[in-house]
Parts: C-alpha cells; structure tokens; sequence
C-alpha cells in the first residue's frame, strides 16, 4: 500500500488600498474591507465551499479509508468569520470527523520565520489558539507560509509542539533520496520531515485550473506508472490562493476530485492519510538538510517570488524594524495594521519576475512597493505618535516589561558595536 | 505664433510660458494673436468645453493639405481657464492635427514602440494627426500618453547585476525619420494656413515649429521670431542629435531675431549655434500661478522636501536622491518626495531601496495641476538640482507659494531670483547642507519663503509680452534701429528688469 496524503491550502489576503503620497498623515485606511469581503465571499461560495462539501462527501462515503489535510490560514479565517460563517461550520464539521487534519502555519501568512523568531512564534500560537477556538483542534503538524523552510524553522516548530513539519521536496542545496519518503530533521531527530511530490501536485493542480487538461483516470494511471516500489507516501499539496473558480466550474472541480479519489481508493493500491499520520506510519529514512531557505514557488523552489529584488528586500526590513516600537506603543489596532501589512502576498506584488496574481491591483511592482512604503511611513507615524502618549505612569506591566526588553536588545546590539570597533 | 499645448497640463513646461506670453501680449492694446499648436485630435474634450462656456467665438474646421484643422476665432479673451478679464487684443486659436510631441525625443518614441511590439518602420500620420500602425492586419492608432514613458525605462534598473544587459536598442529609423518629416509636413500646413490670416511678425516657440516658422518667412517675408525654450544640449545632456541641432540652427539663423529664456541659454545659442549675440535677446519668464492656502503643520510632523519635474537626467533627480540619503543620516524627521514620471522613475525607485531609505523617500507619479498646487502647499523646501535648466518656472510657483527653494546654479531662473539658496548641482554635499539648515532653521526658511515669494509676486508676463513686443518693433522698425544690443556683451537687465526693480524698490 502507498500512502497518499492530499493537502488543501486555503488563503486570501486582505486586499490593500492603491495609497498615495498625499494620503500619508491624513488617512488611516490602507485596507480595501469591502473589496476584501465581496471576493472571500465569492470564493467560498464558488470554490470552498463546494469543494468543502466534496471532501464531506468522500468522508461519508469512504469512512476511515479517506483522509485529508486542510491549512487555513489565519488571515483567511479572519475574514471568513466576519462574511463567510458557512465555511468556518465546514471546516467544524469535518473536524468532527476525525478524519481531517488542520495544519499549523504562521497566522498572518507572513515571512516572519525570516526575520524575527519571536514575532513568528507568537503567530504560530496565535494561528493555533484561533485555530482551537473556530474549528475545535489543535494542529499537530506544521507547514509555514508558502512552504518556506530551513531545520532551523522546523526546530522552531518543534519547540511549540509540532512533531511533523512540511517541506518542498527540492531546492537549491537539497540532496534527498526523492520525495516519497519520511525523513527526519537533523537538529530534531524526533521531528519528522515529509517532502511534497512537486510533479503530482502541478498535475492535480493544473487539471483543476482546467478540468479538461487530463482525466482522473490519465492522473490514477500516473499514479500507477511513475511510483516506484519502495516508494512510501506521495504528499500532494495544493494552493487554491489562484484559483477564483472561474476556470472550473462549481461542478466539475468535485467531480473531478471526486473521481480521482474514487478510483485510486478502489484499486487498492492507495491508501489516504492525514500527513500526522503518515508521519508516525513510516520511519524516517534520513536526515534532511535544508541550510538556505527553500519554498513552494517557482522552478527555482526558492525566496525570488517574495525576496527576489531590492524593492522586496526594503519592504521586508521596514516592516519588520516597526516591529519593537508596535510593541511598545502596545495599541491593538496598530498591532493589528502591522500583522496583517506582513502577509507574504504583498512582497509577491513587488517582483519583477512577471508573476501572474489575480488578486493584485497594482499594474506594476514599483507601484506597490511605492503604495506599501507610503503606508509602513504613516503607520510609523502612528505608532510614535502613540509611543509619546504612552509613559511609564500608565504603562501596564507588560509594557514596561517590552519596553525593558527593547532597551535591552539595544544595548547588547550597541556593545557589539563597540566590541567590533575595538 | 507656432506654439505649443495650451491650456497647459505639464506644469512649469513650454505650454505656461506660451500661456503666459499669449495672455501678457493680449493685455497690450494693439496686438493679435493668431496661435496655432500642433494638436492630434479626439479624446480632448475637456479642452473644447473651455471655450464652450467662455462668451463670444466662431469656431470652424477646414481641411488643409489633407489635414484637419480646428480654428476658433475670439473677440474678447484668451480662455476662460487664463481668467482674463481686461484684454484688449483679439485671439484667434488655430489647432492643426499633428503628432509633435514636446517632450519626448524621436528615439524615446520609437523605443516605446518597438516595447509595444509595433515596427517603427510601419507607422505612420493620418489626416487628423494621429500615430497609425497596422497591427495584426488592421489599421490602429497608436496612443502614446506620458505614462509610456516608463516603458522606455533604464535598463539598468533591473538589480541583479548577474543577469545578461538587454541588448542596447538599435534605431531601424523608420518613426524616427517619419517625425522629422511630420516636422516638415507640419510646416507646409501652417505655411497654407499662413495665407489666409493677415499678421506682421512670426513667433515660433522651439525646435518642432521652425521649420514652419521658416517656411512662412519664405513665403510671406514677414520677420521672425524664434524663442528658444530649450536647446538639444539641454535636452540631450550632450549626446546630441544631430538632425535636431540642425533644424534648430537653420531656425535661428534664419530667424530676425532670437529670444532666449536666459543668459545661460543665450551662451548656449551664441557659442554652441554661433549665432551673432546681436540677434539675440534674453527675455525672462515669469510666473502666473494661484497657489492655494498652506496646510497647518501637526506638532512633530516631518518636514516635506519636494522634488518636482521628469525624472531624467536633464533635471537632476539623482543629485536630489543623493543629497536625501545624506541629509537622513543625520535627521529622521524629514520626508522627501519625487513628483513626476521619466526614464529613469524605475531605476530610482530601486535605488531607494537599495539605499534602505523608501519609507522616507516618496514617490507620485505624474500630477495634474491641481496636485501640484497641493503638494506645493504642503512643502517645506523646494529642490530643483537641474543640470541645464535654460529657465525653470517651477521654483517660481513654489517660491509663490511662499516655499524656500534650493536651485542650481545651471538654470536661468538663478539669475532672476535672488532669495534662493543656489548649488552647483553636482554638488549634492552643498544641496544636503543646504536641505538641512533649511529644516533646521526656521528664521533661514522663514527668510526665503517671505522674499522669494515678494520677489515672484514681482514677476509677471506682462513685462515678458511688453519686451517681446518690443523685439516685434524693433524688427518692424528700419534697419537702422535694427541693433538692439551692444555688441556681444551678455544682455544686459532688460525693461521688465528696470521695470520690475521699481515696484521693488517702491
């Protein structure tokens, strides 16, 4: 028996404001709600919730013999809790199954495993506990935004308690036996590694754009022809972030999942699992290495979609530098603005590489880049503006306490400085 | 008089100084103007509801040479948009279809459609001036608009130095040299027009119209007037083309007499065109614009330090972006905008980056005027680091708003306001210096802002008009007053300096 383990990815920005220069220190609205609301709202009712329903029906139909994973991320659940409560009882609902698993990620979607650990701890809790409060589960496994990952981010994982992590199963650096097998991180011997089978998910992926690209029965036959024996478990993880339900429509994309799933549970020869599971099935069969980051885009399974250029590498360093001062300022609302401005879609607008989004408003990278840099300068005003408010008499405690830490963190970067100097 | 779009959209450009020299000559009793752009026509119709609402005008269309032309004829004022109340001259506007564009080279162009995948060597001009191409079969229009000039964009802006250089873009020469026969198609029109209008002298402003300011000298034997805005060396920023420097030459010798916009520009066209200097008069521009109130600055709100023009070479932007990066070293409240577009818009956009200063370094793309009066209301100071400037009326509106302006000393506005802080604009250690005290220190800015503003108050077109009326009748006069200078000694301060020095001085 091979073991398949089929992941849904289900993710939407919030949409942002074309912000001009003279908007800067006169409006605060970087974010288009409405405009937010309407697509969500057109996307669960054309896309989630149809293939919600498919996944339901396979469970009922199937019984234990057919498992899936979901990961949903935090921005995404936010929205749906305000417009689409529909999808959120869904995902309820397949909780209760026991058959679908819930995969932890960062709750905003964001880069922050490349830049601050702190602030990417607090969102993998944060998209935990909100994960536990909307759909009831507490995610075992961990897949980072994009799949982007390095041992060091799958130690960080390790630390809040994800036995399993996810990876791309190639990249620059990436020497493995091939895709279909448990491995294991090298700084985390406990934690297993399994590797996405990146021709299976382009296929699944692609003939779900198009349902008319292949047959279930060209994909099972696939299956058949290009797994070999002492393969294990062929993890196919797919994005519905660009897919709008335009191109399949509301029938054919379950039916073709539909389809595809049926045949390879009746062969015989395939066997469906949540990827936890799978990860305790097999043991591992090597260490995998992962120094330089790798992710899930592109041929080159690398940082270029979000990290590709200057423009990118300048947005990222301003909004993660707002960092220390948003937690001293310690307003929620703030906060909230620069959690939300970390969302990896953003620094996807900004590269030159001619990358196809159908969410992006902006005609061209410079345009985006100038509209985020305009809003990182006003929020930037805001937040001092509410640091002068703030003074140590009415300070909570954890306040204090951040702002304790700030100094700190100063003066040890200050020392070597100095250090370096001498 | 040939001139160029009017109502003006580009602020400071060849349209306001054509603007303001058509409405300070309408003010002088006596004088008509017969005004006529090079226009393509459709898709401007914001333009024609100007006249529509402005009173008494007769307005018909003819078909001359196989092009279409637009003549509207006025009893009472300039349009409406000028607010002209008390002019005594009579105006008649003539638009003739043709695809002249001011601003962008012949090069640029064809660049941009070889970008849109459109053979320059295919294109061509129909009768109502539009850019034709067959594409796909079928005859189409091509629209160029400014924002097309990002397309022509540097290619060094790409930052990975590793990747292969785009290959350098070779003219095929087939738009390139269809411009410059549209240049002489646009004469043969004017020169027919020429024929049914009455007039004593002709004005052409700029490259684009001697030709056809030529062509009806050779024609009619009336006296001409070129006014020289910019030269191909400002333009061009020393690789300069040929054909152009030719027709510009040919113009101004032929030309009676030659009005530049500043001594700079009168050196450039007596040592680089050798034209002999007692043809040549410097006649300053002036300013007529109504800035709007300024903003009430919140406590602790940076200060804004404004850069306002296309952003290529010939108007400095990387000596500003430069001075920035150096001035926000040493202060953080502090917030410096690019307003405007051009052919190096992307690759300064990277260069912030690189440079980690985007989030203080903004930028607004193309503005209207009204977006120009409230970025001017909102600034604290003015950069204007060109590095040929034959005038620059910008820094005046900004001086009229009441804004300190920091100016380099290769423009021609330099010599005629003095309440400015002036830079060699390769300097842009000077610039940061002077950028910074100007933030630091508001006695200094209060200072600039206060005089500059008197001394721009102070600068109106109607002295402009009253000295090129006078270049008209010194011309119209006998030779015998034909000399309107000693020889060769650099213009001295003209009637409109005297008479401008008076108000001063009262």
């Amino acid at each position: 028996m091979k073991t398949i383990c089929l992941n849904l990815n289900i993710h939407r920005p919030y949409r942002l404001k074309k912000y001009d220069f003279f908007d800067i220190g006169r409006n605060n609205f970087y974010f288009d709600d409405i405009g937010t609301q309407a697509g969500a709202e057109q996307k669960s009712r054309n896309f989630v919730c149809p293939m919600l329903d498919t996944v339901r029906d396979l469970v009922e139909k199937h019984g234990q013999s057919f498992k899936c994973s979901i990961t949903v991320s935090g921005i995404a659940l936010s929205i749906q809790e305000k417009c689409c409560l529909d999808v959120i009882e869904r995902f309820r609902n397949l909780a209760d199954t026991e058959c679908v698993e819930f995969i932890g990620m960062p709750y905003n979607h964001s880069l922050s495993a490349l830049t601050d650990e702190d602030e990417f701890t607090h969102q993998v809790k944060k998209h935990a506990k909100e994960l536990h409060r909307l759909v009831g589960v507490t995610p075992k496994t961990f897949r980072n935004t994009e799949l982007i990952y390095t041992d060091k981010i799958g130690l960080l994982a390790y630390d809040m308690g994800f036995d399993t992590v996810l990876a791309e199963g190639t990249g620059p650096g990436i020497d493995l036996k091939g895709p279909n097998f448990v491995y294991f991180n090298p700084l985390q011997p406990r934690q297993k590694v399994i590797t996405r089978n990146i021709s299976f998910s382009r296929i699944l992926e692609d003939s779900l754009k198009d349902t008319k690209l292949f047959t279930p029965e060209y994909f099972t036959n696939k299956l058949y022809d290009d797994i070999d024996t002492d393969d294990e478990i062929i993890y196919i993880g797919i994005n519905f972030d660009h897919m709008d339900g335009t191109t399949g429509t509301r029938e054919q994309v379950p039916t073709f999942i539909k389809n595809i799933i049926d045949s390879a549970i009746e062969s015989g020869v395939f066997e469906f699992m949540t990827l936890n599971e799978a990860a305790h099935k097999y043991q591992p069969v090597a260490p995998c290495h992962v120094t330089t980051p790798i992710s899930g885009m592109t041929r080159k399974h690398d940082l270029t979609p979000w990290q590709g250029n200057e423009l990118q590498k300048e947005a990222l360093r301003k909004v993660a530098a707002l960092g220390s001062s948003v937690k001293i300022a310690n307003n929620p609302v703030l906060t909230d603005i620069w959690e939300r401005l970390q969302c990896s879609d953003y620094f996807y607008f900004m590269s030159t590489e001619h990358l196809d989004y159908k969410a992006n408003i902006f005609k061209t990278p410079y345009d985006a880049f100038i509209s985020y840099m305009n809003i990182i300068d006003d929020l930037s005003r805001r937040i001092d503006e509410n640091i002068e408010k703030n003074n140590a008499d009415n300070m909570s405690e954890q306040q204090i306490k951040d702002v304790i830490s700030f100094y700190e963190k100063e003066i040890v970067s200050l020392r070597r400085k100095l250090s370096d100097k001498e | 008089m040939l001139g160029w779009e009017f109502p003006p959209h580009i602020s400071g450009g060849l349209g306001t100084a054509c603007q303001g020299i058509v409405n300070g000559l309408g003010r002088i009793p006596d004088t008509k103007v017969i005004f006529v752009v090079p226009k393509v026509f459709g898709g401007e119709k914001a333009r024609n509801t100007v006249f529509a609402d402005a009173g008494k005008y007769l307005e018909h269309h003819a078909t001359i040479l196989d092009r279409e032309v637009r003549i509207v004829e006025r009893d009472d004022a300039a349009p409406e948009e000028t607010k002209l109340k008390d002019a005594h001259g009579r105006l008649i506007y003539i638009e003739t279809a043709s695809m002249l564009h001011p601003y962008m080279q012949a090069e640029q162009i064809e660049q941009i459609l070889v970008k849109k995948d459109i053979d320059p060597s295919t294109v061509w001009f129909d009768k109502k001036g539009r850019l034709m191409a067959t594409i796909d079969g079928e005859e189409k229009e091509v629209r160029l608009s400014y924002s097309d000039t990002q397309f022509a964009q540097d290619n060094d802006s790409n930052d990975t130095a590793n990747e292969p250089q785009p290959q350098k873009f070779e003219f095929s020469g087939g738009y390139t040299s269809n411009l410059y026969n549209e240049t002489g198609m646009y004469a043969r029109v004017v020169e027919q027009l020429a024929k049914d209008y009455d007039f004593d002298v002709i004005h052409a402003h700029d490259w684009l119209t001697y030709e056809a300011g030529v062509a009806i000298k050779e024609a009619t034997g009336k006296p001409l007037v070129v006014h020289v805005h910019a030269t191909e060396y400002d333009r061009s920023g020393g690789s300069v083309n040929q054909r152009v420097f030719n027709i510009e030459k040919h113009g101004m010798e032929q030309a009676d007499a030659v009005v530049s916009v500043s001594n700079l520009t009168r050196d450039t066209v007596v040592k680089k065109y050798g034209i002999e200097p007692e043809k040549v008069q410097t006649v300053y521009n002036a300013v007529d614009f109504k800035p709007i109130r300024r903003e009430q600055k919140k406590k602790g709100e940076p200060k804004l330090v404004t850069f306002l023009g296309r952003i290529t070479h010939q108007k400095g932007p990387v000596y500003f972006l430069r001075a920035a990066y150096k001035v926000l070293e040493k202060l953080q409240n502090v917030r410096f905008v690019m307003a405007g577009n051009g052919d190096m818009y992307h690759s300064l956009i990277n260069e912030t980056a690189r440079l980690g200063i985007a989030d203080k370094f903004h930028f607004t793309d193309f503005l209207d005027r009204n977006q120009v009066r409230k970025l001017l209301s909102i600034t604290d100071v003015f950069v204007m680091p060109s590095v040929s400037e034959p005038f620059g009326i910008v820094p005046l509106e900004a001086a009229k708003s009441g804004v300190p302006v920091i100016i380099s000393k290769q423009s021609g506005v330099a010599e005629v306001l003095d309440s400015a802080v002036k830079v060699d604009y390769w300097d842009d250690n000077a610039l940061a210096n002077a950028i910074y005290s100007l933030v630091k220190y508001p006695a200094l800015s209060r200072h600039l802002s206060q005089h500059g503003r008197e001394e721009a108050d102070n600068m109106n077109w109607d002295f402009c008009a009253a000295d090129i009326r006078n270049v008209y009748e010194n011309l119209l006069d006998d030779d015998k007053n034909g000399n309107i200078e000693d020889d060769g000694e650099p213009a001295q301060k003209t009637e409109s300096q005297q008479i401008q020095k008076n108000i001063l001085i009262k």
